[in-house]
């Protein structure tokens, strides 16, 4: 049984443990920079907690490997190593390593690697020594039949919780027992202190009993009395002295203990909650739950003159379901701050690889995204400060001969803005080179000549797919992943990217995300006889056109002219196959929306009003669908499709294609 | 039985009874023994172990010294009852011969 | 059963220490450090406190030196909850008047079997 419930901790000690290891890298980074040597206290910490919960919940390897790491950061608190970048270094490289293990421990892999191997192998020698390999021989007791066990505590042995009636209990489970007590020392009532012990003991114990079973009996009290274990007769020892039973290790235990719990599910996530957030939600429903009794009287014995009192109740009951949804909302909401934390560390790695100096300047980490955005937000934005530090910032003798500090400084940055979060990526570098963009774009086929483009739509050119500006492709950013993988990225988190660069003074990385990805504010729209939720951010205008407005172009497709623009029509009747709908241009509406970086117009019948949606998952409902991002649950009880702007605009880029 | 016919007005020997707690443990002896003290200077004293569930060396400890004490004031303890958590405790603890619990519960 | 505390920084720890020991059917409270924990045990008697030695806020040791100035603590089992490299911690605990310690790893067999122990 005990395997099987240590399971459900697992989770649990993922996840604090994954924090130590930011909070150790985050203070490693700062001892680095010269920070307080209390740090190491912190840090030591964390390596302590992860050592003890891996060796509890069944993960040797990792324990083995903290071991180490936790001897070195022992041996920098007691000041008996000094703390220099090399430690450091192997500390930061020792995070990682253990990220690795979690990562492996959460898909229920093997934990150990070579290079964690190797890691532990350079820890043991940072401390002068090899690895230890955690092995316990049992040593073997003494044996004999029958013991003279002399045992007085020391005054103070009582107070510490060590009960004497405890121990003597003890001794009696190993053997028959004859105890005589020593009543010498004791004082005279007056002057006893009640819970000093001042009785001895002399028991005679006759069993097979080892001399280290009885002396573990007193194992906590070795330094709190006088004890002596004499053999009253002693017994030669059998012709095998017990073969050492097969050496149980630790490893091997615990190794079992984790075959017999179920496979971890590599992701089933949770979330930590704040107490404060808890209790304002437990406010909240009681307040609904007044509202509601209060309510209930008029389910009874209603009549007109109570009607003011029951309009004042649905409009309590309004504002706390809002309320509610809110705070609700707020569990998922978390700090950026924990994506922010892996920053430090990377700008330090990347700028010492190419010999940049870089300062990052991060602001706003305490602003709360949705955990879903915040998970996926991770990479497209480590692939925006990547890029700035390889792209972006200058060399330092490039700087200094245009008349800018050695340092670059990289800004990260999010905040709210309406009902949206946004997060920046600014670097004061060389900004984008409109040259090199439109010699790209050229040769790459994706304009004729950059005659007449305005900056904006240059800069635009470099979020198109397969598009890289970089002289020299380096390692770094150069992985195949480009600029139009990051904006699909955030466009499925319902958001968008934009640039703003000056040449010679730097670019800005503007994300803009949705709050939440749970409700969205849309626009639902008639098609036939079922309705479609447009969210409301992609929405650039609504407008009706006229018969002649619209162009047919070769493959059946349609365009109309929208400021100066040409744009796809997207009859949603055609792409969801609804009957019934309006087909003639003139007695319908064409919503203008912007998603994936162009616009397109969608025609619909009409619009029934602006409302927020709930969003629910189709895929875990039902299926993927393209071109539908969720469904809805309308007042009326009907369901409704949200419309999944982005992906819309690709399937019809695609149609343009073929 | 001692002065059943006094000729003086009080009785001179008042015997203490004391009912030992429950949970006649260390954190208990603050009250417990300046009980006792009090009652060790009387000439007859009854304990009253009946109700005790948890008891610890500490306490048997004060036991011992209380009786030792009345004893050598020239008193008397006698036992009112005595549970089978404190004979356990007398008997582990050697303290028999010392304690002179009553063999077995009274009805 | 027994009114316990369960004091550790870990959640994970706190939170096998905690099932483990209400599934023997005892009474269980929780605390993330010694503070908290040393608040908490003002406000009830435990029968035993089960304590981790490095914690932030206050960590183990201190929190027993505290907890065995309280009258109502003298005599009351306190273990730490202690990983074998640190002997000397050990000691420090015991100097500070804890009652015995708990080496981790442990599995929950070993748990029941020291509180058990302790609670005779």
């Amino acid at each position: 049984m005990a395997n099987v419930s240590m399971a459900q901790f697992h989770q649990v000690f993922f996840e604090e443990s994954l924090e130590g290891l930011d909070n150790m890298e985050t203070a490693l980074l700062a001892l680095d920079e010269g920070g307080d040597k209390e740090l190491v206290h912190t840090i030591f910490r964390a390596a302590h907690s992860i050592k003890g919960g891996a060796a509890t919940f069944g993960f040797p390897e990792m324990s083995a490997f903290t071991h180490e790491a936790e001897s070195l950061l022992d041996e920098l608190r007691d000041g008996r190593r000094p703390i220099d970048k090399p430690i450091i270094e192997l500390l930061l490289r020792s995070v990682d390593c253990l990220r690795g293990m979690f990562a492996r421990a959460q898909a229920g892999q093997p934990l150990n690697d070579e290079a964690a191997e190797v890691l532990r192998g350079e820890l043991a020698a940072a401390m002068g020594r090899e690895a230890v390999t955690e092995v316990k021989a049992r040593r073997a007791g003494d044996r004999a039949d029958a013991w003279v066990v002399r045992f007085r505590p020391h005054p103070g042995m009582a107070a510490s919780g060590n009960d004497p009636l405890r121990l003597m209990r003890e001794l009696k489970a190993l053997g028959e027992m004859k105890v005589t007590a020593d009543l010498d020392r004791l004082p005279a009532l007056d002057k006893l202190e009640a819970s000093e012990c001042h009785i001895g003991w002399t028991i005679e114990l006759r069993g097979q009993v080892k001399r280290d079973t009885i002396k573990s009996v007193f194992d906590w009290v070795e330094d709190e009395c006088d004890l002596s274990i004499e053999p009253l007769h002693v017994v030669a020892p059998p012709a095998a002295v017990e073969a050492p039973k097969a050496p149980v290790t630790d490893v091997a235990t615990a190794r079992a203990a984790r075959d017999g719990a179920p496979a971890a599910s590599a992701e089933s996530s949770s979330v930590r909650v704040s107490i404060d957030k808890i209790d304002s939600l437990i406010d909240l429903v009681g307040e609904l739950v007044i509202t509601q009794s209060m309510l209930d009287q008029f389910r009874e014995n209603f009549d007109i003159a109570k009607l003011a009192m029951l309009q004042e109740g649905l409009t309590q009951l309004a504002r706390h379901t809002r309320e509610l949804q809110e705070s609700v909302m707020g569990i998922r909401m978390l700090p950026i701050g924990s994506v922010f934390n892996r920053f430090p560390r990377l700008v330090r790695d990347l700028s010492a690889k190419l010999g940049k100096s870089v300062r990052l300047d991060m602001h706003g980490e305490h602003t709360e995204l949705d955990k879903t955005v915040l998970e996926k937000i991770g990479d497209p934005l480590v692939h925006l400060v990547r890029n700035a530090i390889d792209h972006g910032l200058e060399m330092p003798d490039k700087r200094r001969a245009a008349g800018k500090v050695e340092q670059g400084t990289l800004r990260l940055e999010a905040f709210h803005r309406g009902g949206s979060i946004v997060v920046e990526v600014a670097d004061d570098g060389a900004g984008l080179n409109r040259e090199a963009i439109v010699a790209k774009a050229i040769q790459r086929g994706l304009i004729s000549s950059g005659e007449g483009m305005s900056d904006e739509a240059v800069a635009e050119l470099i979020f198109q797919p397969g598009f890289s500006t970089a002289a020299v492709t380096t390692d770094l950013s150069g992985r195949g992943v480009g600029m139009d993988v990051v904006r699909r990225n955030v466009a499925d988190l319902g958001g968008s990217v934009t640039i703003r660069s000056t040449q010679g003074k730097g670019s800005v990385f503007t994300i803009t995300l949705p709050l939440t990805l749970a409700i969205i504010d849309g626009l639902s729209a008639a098609v036939g006889e079922e309705s479609y939720i447009v969210p409301l951010v992609s929405i650039v205008e609504s407008v009706q056109l006229k018969a002649e407005a619209i162009r047919s172009v070769g493959g059946g497709g349609e365009l109309f002219k929208f400021r100066g623009e040409y744009l796809p029509v997207i009859r949603l009747h055609e792409v969801f196959g609804c009957a019934g709908a309006v087909r003639n241009i003139e007695d319908g509406l064409m919503i203008v929306v912007e998603g994936d970086g162009s616009r397109v117009g969608l025609f619909v019948d009409g619009l029934n009003g602006q409302q927020q949606a709930v969003v629910k998952s189709l895929e875990a409902n039902y299926r993927r669908v393209q071109g539908v991002s969720g469904a809805t649950i309308l007042a009326d009880g009907s369901v409704a499709l949200i419309v999944d702007i982005a992906g819309l605009v690709r399937m019809q880029s695609r149609r343009k294609a073929a | 039985m001692g002065s059943k016919t006094s000729s003086r007005g009080k009785a001179a020997e008042v015997a203490a009874g004391i009912a030992l707690p429950a949970d006649c443990r260390l954190g208990a002896l603050d009250t417990l023994a300046p009980q006792l003290r009090e009652a060790a200077g009387g000439s007859a004293a009854t304990l009253d172990g009946a109700a005790v569930e948890k008891v610890d060396g500490a306490a048997m400890q004060l036991l011992v010294a209380f009786r030792r004490a009345a004893v050598a004031a020239g008193g008397s303890v006698s036992w009112a009852g005595a549970s089978d958590v404190l004979r356990e405790a007398s008997s582990l603890l050697g303290l028999d011969a010392e304690l002179d619990l009553p063999a077995v519960r009274p009805a | 059963m027994a009114k316990i505390l369960a004091v550790d920084d870990s959640a994970s720890m706190r939170g096998m220490v905690a099932f483990t020991l209400r599934g023997a059917g005892h009474e269980v409270s929780e605390a993330e450090n010694g503070q908290l924990a040393l608040d908490q045990a003002k406000g009830g008697k435990y029968d035993l406190v089960l304590a981790d030695v490095n914690m932030p806020v206050m960590d183990g040791i201190s929190m027993v030196r505290e907890l065995r100035t309280l009258p109502e603590y003298k005599g009351v089992p306190i273990l730490m909850l202690t990983t074998e490299s640190h002997t000397d911690k050990k000691m420090e605990g015991k100097a500070a008047g804890a009652t015995g310690w708990l080496v981790k790893p442990f599995d929950p067999e070993q748990l029941l079997a020291t509180v058990n122990r302790v609670l005779g």
